[in-house]
């Protein structure tokens, strides 16, 4: 070595070094500790014909989005009229596709914002940089990122909604929410031979005007069961209400 | 304004501030109706939350899923479906 010193040993020291900020209320908002899922995919789709016919609560039409996403949290906003998700299936791998019911006619434009975990991406050299990695070398923060800011929640029926800000943007994540009455076409109780289906479910309104999300009953019906599939729910119908603003 | 952390987007938005919750996922639990249709765990991490949630995700596209339950303390699942009704999948859970 220069100056002729010889480096005999070299003693590594780990140190596990974690950042934290909190929020007001003392309550960790970001951390080395945790995955912040962060925006990975904003898309747009055009709404479809849904395929159930008239409908008792007016025009249907629907959007389906398949995207990528290793713990996908979808969540969406509309053009006009409410939204429900009916159905979100893994296709296989990390691939996954979601299938949104909009209250209104064919050509509803449909908006989706997919948070994943997925590491975001560091920042170049010679730009403003601050990165977190977890103690298993993960990256799990970077100033690039755009993370799932949560505003609130909308619960079971009317009344039970979100009031944000008419600056702001808002899309919303259905958790889980089911109900499933199978009604017998046939008007013999009992008789196998027919049934009509009728699903109920959380649907979303969100009023950008107004900065507000409601969350209403949606229902639709599927014809012509030949057997009777049980009624039952599961879930509560509620949302996750998210700041979607310049995203 | 409290004493916060707060980074902004190159246009110059503030990003979060220190009045923003932001989602901490905490992991997948995989369940099915068949093979664990009930169940609980326990998740200490829970307890940071100013609220929390979590949903299923369905790998088998049976438009069914099981009933769950998410507290400070952990998460808990079970079947509310009649026999015949198959659901497979994974239930996300975290906190903000």
């Amino acid at each position: 070595m220069a100056g002729g010193q010889r480096l005999d040993r070299v003693h590594l020291l780990w140190v596990l070094v974690m950042f934290e900020s909190y929020n007001a209320n003392g309550k960790v908002q970001y951390s080395s500790r945790f995955p912040h899922p962060r925006l990975t995919l904003k898309a747009t789709q055009t709404t479809v014909d849904a395929g159930y016919g008239s409908q008792a609560v007016g025009s249907l039409s629907k959007a389906t989005f398949s995207y990528t996403a290793t713990n996908p949290m979808p969540a969406f906003r509309v053009s006009s009229g409410g939204f429900t998700v009916t159905a979100t299936v893994n296709t296989g791998g990390n691939n996954w596709t979601t299938e949104v019911l909009v209250s209104a006619g064919i050509g509803a434009t449909v908006t989706m914002y997919l948070f994943d975990t997925t590491a975001p991406v560091p920042g170049a050299t010679g730009t403003a940089r601050m990165e977190s990695w977890d103690p298993s070398g993960n990256l799990i923060f970077a100033l690039s990122m755009q993370p799932a800011r949560i505003v609130g929640k909308t619960g079971s029926g009317s009344g039970n909604g979100f009031t944000g800000d008419p600056a702001r943007r808002y899309a919303a994540l259905m958790p889980t929410y089911h109900q499933r009455i199978a009604v017998n076409d046939t008007g013999n109780v009992g008789s196998p031979t027919r049934y009509t289906v009728n699903y109920y479910n959380t649907r979303i309104s969100i009023d950008d005007a107004a900065g507000t999300v409601q969350s209403l009953q949606s229902n639709y019906r599927r014809f012509g069961n030949a057997t009777n599939p049980g009624n039952s729910t599961y879930g509560s119908p509620r949302s996750i209400v998210f700041d979607v603003t310049n995203y | 304004m409290p004493a916060g952390f707060e980074f902004y987007d190159a246009a110059g938005n503030v990003v979060t501030g220190p009045d923003d919750f932001v989602f901490k996922y905490l992991g997948a639990i995989s369940v099915s109706s068949s093979s664990n249709p009930s169940g609980s765990i326990s998740d200490g991490n829970l307890a940071n939350a100013t609220d929390l949630d979590g949903w299923f995700m369905s790998t088998n596209g049976g438009g069914v899923g099981p009933e769950i339950v998410v507290t400070s303390s952990g998460v808990s699942w079970s079947n509310p479906w009649p026999a015949g009704n198959v659901w497979t999948g994974f239930i996300y859970y975290g906190f903000w």
